[in-house]
């Protein structure tokens, strides 16, 4: 019992990461029904932003998290302006932006290696005990504290997205564009604060990321890992995604933890293939004809 | 006199050539995408190098044993996933390659793990490499001005439509899907009997990508585009090989600016000849 | 402190004559002597790549300040193999046929060299392997021996054994755990020879994990292996995720020694491990603890401002082994310089003496175990588990 405790604990402390992610691509993917593949860049770019903060002298680790998370959001923004807004202009398909993403991800990742070098680096954390000891079930500090903050950090977006004028805005614009456009709605303002948000949102995770394990310019590649979430989740669906983070969490350790390590992959990939096969529009997803 | 680098050039152009043909019937022309035709590039080269290795088989029978092998899986795994959508199908490729992949490096008596298959014996030479990407280009040029390719057409296009004109939506998909399995068993098995050993990190997901990207940059629903595609994708890397960390930066920076600039890839819905032809007949411009 | 102003005089001297190219006068600049590396220059092993080629490009400033090789310019070319075997095959293919060099260093990963190995016995040039450490390098599956491949490293049997019996035999260590890492053949090799030593010696293996480099979390695996409370957690990986599985480890409670080989070989990691790793020990070349290598990497670090690797260390041994093979020739001819390498039983690089056995192109070499202590690394000494 304490194994499979622990093993959860475990689980869901990398399902919060994903969920960070994942939320992201949720967010541009309901708007803008292409999957944002550059998404896992900006979080690495967002821990190397608060990780260059570090650096500077008598800087507060706090105020090096918020430089980061800013710089995510603004690259993520970035990517808005200079790419997808004109490729969306150009009337191409949407599976262009999905290319040009593709594209900006490899030129990211290449551009950290020509910048920071491949070197690993490491962000500091808040606390100096690592971990606590409750009845024989260990808990890090960190992943404690990142479990925490993700779960605020969720609340808020879901209450910005459900609660706020700005998020019934995005809300229409995910529904009818066209329409929402002619209701008043500005189209292009809502969406480039929408990549805002979820570059903050990978930044804060590419930060904790940071902070658990290392920052290297390759590190983006647990976009991967979110994306897949989202998709379990549905795509566009932002509580969709979180759950599908955290249950990909749990079926990964779970996996490792009682089945097989080496096969941990193959086996979470073939659940991932079933349950498509039973929902085939994922776990909160809304099964509608693909626009032509 | 070709040299042994020139040969490699001319073999790795020709392997990728064949596997981006199929991936542009699958999705130049279906408008299907898939992040797992490394997968089938694993199965039919290990298919064929085991052929060729343990069982002695002749190199033409074992890589057409690996390129059947990649479509049978191909066919058993489209008639489960090919009714998904968009992304949805997508992802299933995607975690279908990484499948692949991983099943490959933890099956450590039959395909040597992460250490690779060895002692593959040497026959893909640059001519054998060459005669099969015109062969592939052949088939996939009939095949494409064939009833089955206007088929494909119209699923691009519109697939309610097509179905309301009686095609048969998911049958052709899952044929698309075969073919492009097919090509990428067939190049699979020519690498590996050019490359003489294999890993499987050689077929992993970024090689599935660069084989989606090469389409698409190449101009969706043109062969020949494709061709084109590949020798840029392939050939300048190779040439900038001194310049390391550089080339790729460059590769992904023209990346986006080909889809920014020439939103329809190098050659989009074009073929060679249409190039030739000022007022020639209009071909299908595509849809958005 | 007298013998870092040595250092800095010597960072001086080559400083002003890379400004004056005084002492070029009499190379032979028209007429190079060109050796090639191939390495991951981009993705994400490009750490080891991008160090091994900077060791080689400083090791032949070095060289040309002191006249060259025969007299002759040493002119390095270093090309991308991603870490892949095919491109790094290519890589190889293109330094041979296109821009000519007399001998190639790299890669420093065995499912590359294999590969290049094969195509070596067609070309002609030398090939010498850095960290590439499976025993198929120099010896195809069938026994013969690859005539033009070459390594530097330990093969992955004798790091097995050494830190196999040095935990059963003089740790006195008696369960055993362990994780792979499956994506990595020097892993799975290396571990399966501790495992095999170990056992044969009489211990006992209570749990055996694997993950994939990339994976960063192994808390599931770690997990399981503290539920069975091995004494001895052997971890042959990179250093990055030694330093990731050490902290994990002690964050779930597990006190096993941690012992592994030399992937941990870096000055980084106590402060990548953030002091997990206190108590542990590994099996390496005596490399690091030489005084000759920490000059080396005193003027290394003035000029690249990079991270102190062995690859480094491998691409200026590769280098220097390839000179010392050159002027015992009396010729750069990719030939003699074979034949030269074959023959040599006796070479003095920064990671210590080495002889090679003519039968297999495998070095002999000194081994040695290093202890991490809470903010040192500590040599513990030679060690040979036959004497």
């Amino acid at each position: 019992m304490k194994i499979l405790i622990q093993q959860m604990i475990t689980g869901i402390s990398i399902g919060s990461v994903y969920a960070l992610i994942a939320s992201g691509y949720a967010l541009v993917y309901s708007l803008l029904d292409f999957s944002n593949w550059a998404h896992g860049e900006v979080c690495m770019l967002g821990a190397y932003c608060c990780f260059m903060a570090t650096l500077v002298p008598k800087m507060p680790l706090s105020v090096s998290c918020l430089i980061g998370i800013g710089g995510a959001a603004l690259i993520s923004l970035f990517n808005e302006k200079l790419a997808y807004r004109r490729i969306r202009n150009n009337g191409s398909p949407n599976m262009f932006l999905m290319i040009a993403a593709m594209g900006l991800s490899t030129t990211y990742q290449n551009l950290a290696n020509v910048i920071w070098g491949s070197k690993f680096k490491q962000l500091p954390r808040f606390f100096k005990t690592t971990t606590l000891n409750i009845n024989g079930i260990f808990v890090g500090t960190t992943d404690l504290l990142c479990i925490v903050i993700s779960l605020i950090v969720l609340v808020i977006l879901l209450l910005i997205i459900n609660q706020t004028r700005f998020g019934l805005h995005v809300r229409a614009v995910a529904c009818a564009g066209r329409t929402a456009r002619i209701m008043g709605v500005r189209i292009d303002q809502v969406i480039a604060l929408v990549f805002v948000m979820a570059g903050a949102l990978a930044g804060l995770a590419g930060i904790t990321y940071g902070m658990k394990y290392n920052v290297y310019p390759t590190m983006g590649n647990v976009g991967l890992k979110a994306f897949i979430a989202s998709v379990i989740g549905g795509l566009g669906s932002v509580p969709g995604a979180i759950v599908g983070a955290v249950l990909l969490g749990l079926i990964e350790t779970v996996v490792s933890g009682y089945i097989s390590s080496g096969l941990r992959d193959l086996i979470s990939f073939s659940l991932l293939i079933l349950i498509l096969l039973i929902r085939p529009s994922g776990l909160f997803g809304v099964d509608v004809q693909e626009k032509a | 006199m070709i040299n042994s680098f020139y040969e490699g050039v001319i073999v790795t152009c020709c392997v990728n050539i064949i596997a981006v043909l199929g991936m542009s019937v699958l999705t130049g022309f279906t408008r299907l995408f898939s992040f797992g035709n490394a997968g089938f590039m694993a199965i039919g080269a290990y298919a064929a190098a085991i052929c060729s290795v343990h069982y002695h088989l002749p190199f033409a029978l074992s890589v057409l044993i690996g390129a059947v092998a990649a479509g049978i899986v191909a066919y058993l795994l489209g008639s489960l996933t090919i009714r998904l959508r968009g992304d949805y199908f997508l992802i299933s490729c995607l975690g279908f390659g990484e499948c692949v992949r991983v099943l490959f490096l933890y099956l450590r008596n039959i395909t040597g793990g992460a250490v690779g298959y060895t002692g593959i014996p040497f026959r893909t030479t640059w001519v054998v490499a060459l005669v099969c990407a015109i062969a592939a280009f052949i088939i996939a040029w009939n095949l494409i001005h064939s009833r089955f390719g206007q088929a494909f057409s119209a699923i691009r296009e519109n697939e309610v439509a097509a179905a309301a004109n009686g095609i048969d939506v998911v049958k052709y998909k899952k044929m698309s899907f075969v073919f492009s399995a097919i090509f990428a068993g067939w190049a699979g098995g020519l690498y590996a009997h050019y490359l003489q050993h294999i890993t499987p990190v050689l077929f992993n997901l970024p090689k599935s990508c660069e084989l989606v990207i090469t389409t698409v940059l190449g101009g969706l629903g043109s062969l020949s585009g494709s061709v084109l595609g590949t020798l840029v994708v392939q050939l300048l890397p190779e040439f900038f090989r001194k310049f390391s960390e550089y080339r790729m930066l460059a590769y992904g920076i023209a990346v986006v600016l080909v889809i920014l600039l020439r939103p329809s890839g190098l050659m989009g819905y074009k073929e060679f000849p249409d190039l030739f032809k000022k007022s020639g007949k209009k071909k299908s411009t595509g849809g958005a | 402190m007298k013998k870092s102003m040595l250092f800095s005089a010597v960072l001086a001297i080559l400083v002003l004559a890379l400004a004056g190219g005084v002492f070029a006068a009499d190379l032979d600049t028209a007429n190079p002597i060109k050796i090639g590396y191939v390495g991951a220059l981009s993705g994400d092993t490009a750490l080891w790549g991008q160090a091994g080629l900077n060791g080689l490009n400083l090791t032949a400033e070095m060289i040309n300040e002191d006249g060259g090789i025969l007299g002759r310019e040493v002119q390095i070319i270093g090309l991308d193999g991603k870490g892949a075997a095919d491109d790094s095959v290519a890589a190889y293919k293109r330094l041979v046929e296109q821009e000519g060099v007399v001998a190639v260093v790299g890669t420093n990963f065995s499912s590359c060299n294999i590969p290049i190995a094969a195509v070596s016995d067609e070309l002609h040039v030398p090939v010498i392997a850095t960290a590439a450490s499976n025993e198929l390098v120099t010896v195809d599956a069938n026994g013969n021996l690859h005539p033009y491949s070459f390594r530097l490293c330990f093969i992955d049997p004798y790091m097995g054994y050494l830190a196999g019996s040095y935990a059963y035999n003089e740790l006195g260590l008696r369960k055993a755990a362990i994780i792979t890492d499956i994506t990595d053949p020097y892993s799975t090799g290396v571990g399966g020879y501790m495992l095999d030593t170990f056992t044969s010696l009489g211990g006992e293996v209570v749990a055996q994990e694997e993950a994939q480099n990339g994976d960063n979390d192994f808390r599931a695996q770690l997990t399981k292996i503290a539920m069975a409370q091995p004494d001895v957690l052997f971890v042959p990986w990179n250093y990055v995720n030694v330093a990731l599985i050490g902290q994990q480890a002690r964050e779930l409670g597990i006190t096993a020694v941690m012992v592994g080989a030399d992937g941990w070989d870096t000055n980084e990691l106590i402060e990548l491990s953030r002091g997990a790793l206190e108590g542990s020990y590994y099996v390496s070349r005596p490399g690091f603890n030489l005084p000759e290598a920490a000059a080396y990497f005193e003027i290394y670090d003035a000029k690249f401002h990079s991270s102190k690797e062995t690859e480094c260390l491998y691409g200026n041994d590769g280098l220097m082994w390839i000179k010392q093979a050159i002027e015992a020739a009396g010729s750069a001819e990719p030939d003699a310089i074979r034949d030269q390498l074959e023959a040599t039983d006796s070479f003095d690089g920064l990671l210590g003496h080495m002889s090679v056995d003519p039968a297999n192109h495998n070095p002999s070499r000194d081994a040695a175990i290093f202890r991490v202590d809470a903010d040192v690394v500590t040599y513990v000494g030679i060690y040979d588990p036959a004497k």
